[in-house]
């Protein structure tokens, strides 16, 4: 068996299509063919390894996605921020030659990416998030142990506010950075990696 | 049978409960909205997680879809049921992820956030059903985004095709034809897998 064999329209030895088996066998058996495919070796084989390639979907549907502990927290304090601060209109921010209008959905945008680019340089360490929070931008990151997180941070800030205000200029909003979480390393052997996983 | 009975008169009543709180938010109450972010973003978490098969990435399309979806409420007639509208919210917002995809974070076969059913506290059975979720995660994310929506929405969240189709805003036809390749693209992808 191999992935040419799934072509839609193999026919089988009896005459059954393999496309049609597939359907079968996701979506249930019509009445009439319930008997062939009952006595059928060709399709008892067919429908077998069918069934043995798409086992580990089945186990996935039925597998558990559970989110951060606090995405439900952050998602309504950046609705909240939307709302109370901005209303939906574009944040005025101050330059040094007039008012620049954004979007506060844009300035997210635009730090998500920027915090990005600035780790790049940080082994072990990625974006969790970026949300507005208490009249400033809160950028959440996670790091993979053993890094030393805590003490790069400043740093981290320093540069990200250094891209934003290449962008924003005076009207670059207040920032901060914190650490929302420590992972194990990525390859399990304590050493560093460049791409933490997400706890 | 009466157990039957009374799942589908308490999923009617969620569905009317949900439609009710967004043309509540609609108009204006805010905490409608709050309440259905506190109640769907588990699920809509788990969609966008096997549409983009990254954590991160996936709370990324959550927040960004809620912030989209209350931008959106005006748009929310009650035609659809809100589930319904939630998904595609998701979905769409998921889809906008990976088109502006810049590798951060890579899936994480370790990660708990995807725990596999009948974790029986054998740490090699486990390892290997966290690297098989891995991998179906890794070949799902291979399908075209015209294949892969379909996929997840019917085959891991178990929507039936008239749902589907609705979510997607295509006829059922389509979708049949669009997950019909899915599947064969799926399969081929998966030969490997034990």
């Amino acid at each position: 068996m191999n992935e040419e064999s799934f072509a839609s329209d193999r026919r089988l030895p009896c005459g059954q299509r393999v496309g049609a088996l597939i359907g079968y066998h996701l979506d249930g058996v019509p009445p009439e063919f319930e008997e062939h495919l009952r006595d059928c070796p060709h399709c008892r084989a067919e429908l077998a390894e069918i069934s043995r390639r798409w086992r580990p979907v089945r186990r996935l549907a039925r597998s558990h996605a559970v989110a951060s502990n606090d995405l439900v927290d952050r998602t309504l304090t950046t609705l909240r921020g939307l709302r109370d601060r901005h209303g939906g209109q574009p944040l005025e921010l101050s330059q040094e030659h007039g008012k620049l209008l954004i979007q506060a959905a844009a300035t997210l945008s635009l730090t998500r990416r920027l915090s990005a680019e600035v780790l790049d340089d940080f082994s072990g360490m990625a974006v969790r998030s970026c949300l507005m929070a208490d009249e400033a931008v809160r950028v959440d990151l996670v790091a993979a142990y053993p890094t030393a997180a805590h003490e790069l941070l400043a740093e981290i800030r320093r540069r990200l506010v250094a891209a934003l205000h290449g962008y924003l200029g005076a009207g670059t909003p207040d920032v901060s950075v914190r650490l929302a979480d420590v992972v194990p390393p990525w390859d399990g052997t304590g050493e560093e990696t460049d791409s933490p996983p997400i706890g | 049978m009466t157990d039957g009975v009374d799942a589908d008169r308490q999923l009617d009543e969620r569905v009317r409960d949900d439609s009710a709180l967004l043309m509540a938010a609609r108009n204006g109450d805010t905490s409608a909205f709050d309440s259905l972010v506190r109640t769907h973003t588990g699920k809509l978490y788990r969609v966008a997680l096997r549409i983009v098969g990254d954590p991160a990435e996936a709370e990324d399309a959550v927040q960004d879809a809620w912030v989209s979806a209350w931008r959106s409420l005006a748009t929310f007639r009650g035609d659809s049921a809100a589930s319904t509208w939630l998904y595609r919210v998701v979905t769409n917002a998921a889809l906008s992820q990976v088109r502006k995809r810049r590798p951060t974070v890579p899936l994480d076969p370790t990660d708990e956030s995807m725990t596999p059913v009948g974790n029986t506290g054998n740490p090699e059975g486990t390892a290997l059903r966290e690297e098989e979720t891995r991998r179906v995660h890794a070949a799902i994310s291979r399908l075209e985004p015209s294949q892969r929506l379909p996929l997840v929405l019917r085959e891991l969240e178990g929507m039936n095709y008239e749902e589907v189709a609705e979510v997607l805003e295509v006829n059922v036809t389509a979708l049949r034809s669009r997950l019909h390749r899915a599947r064969l693209a799926l399969l081929a992808e998966l030969k490997e897998v034990p």
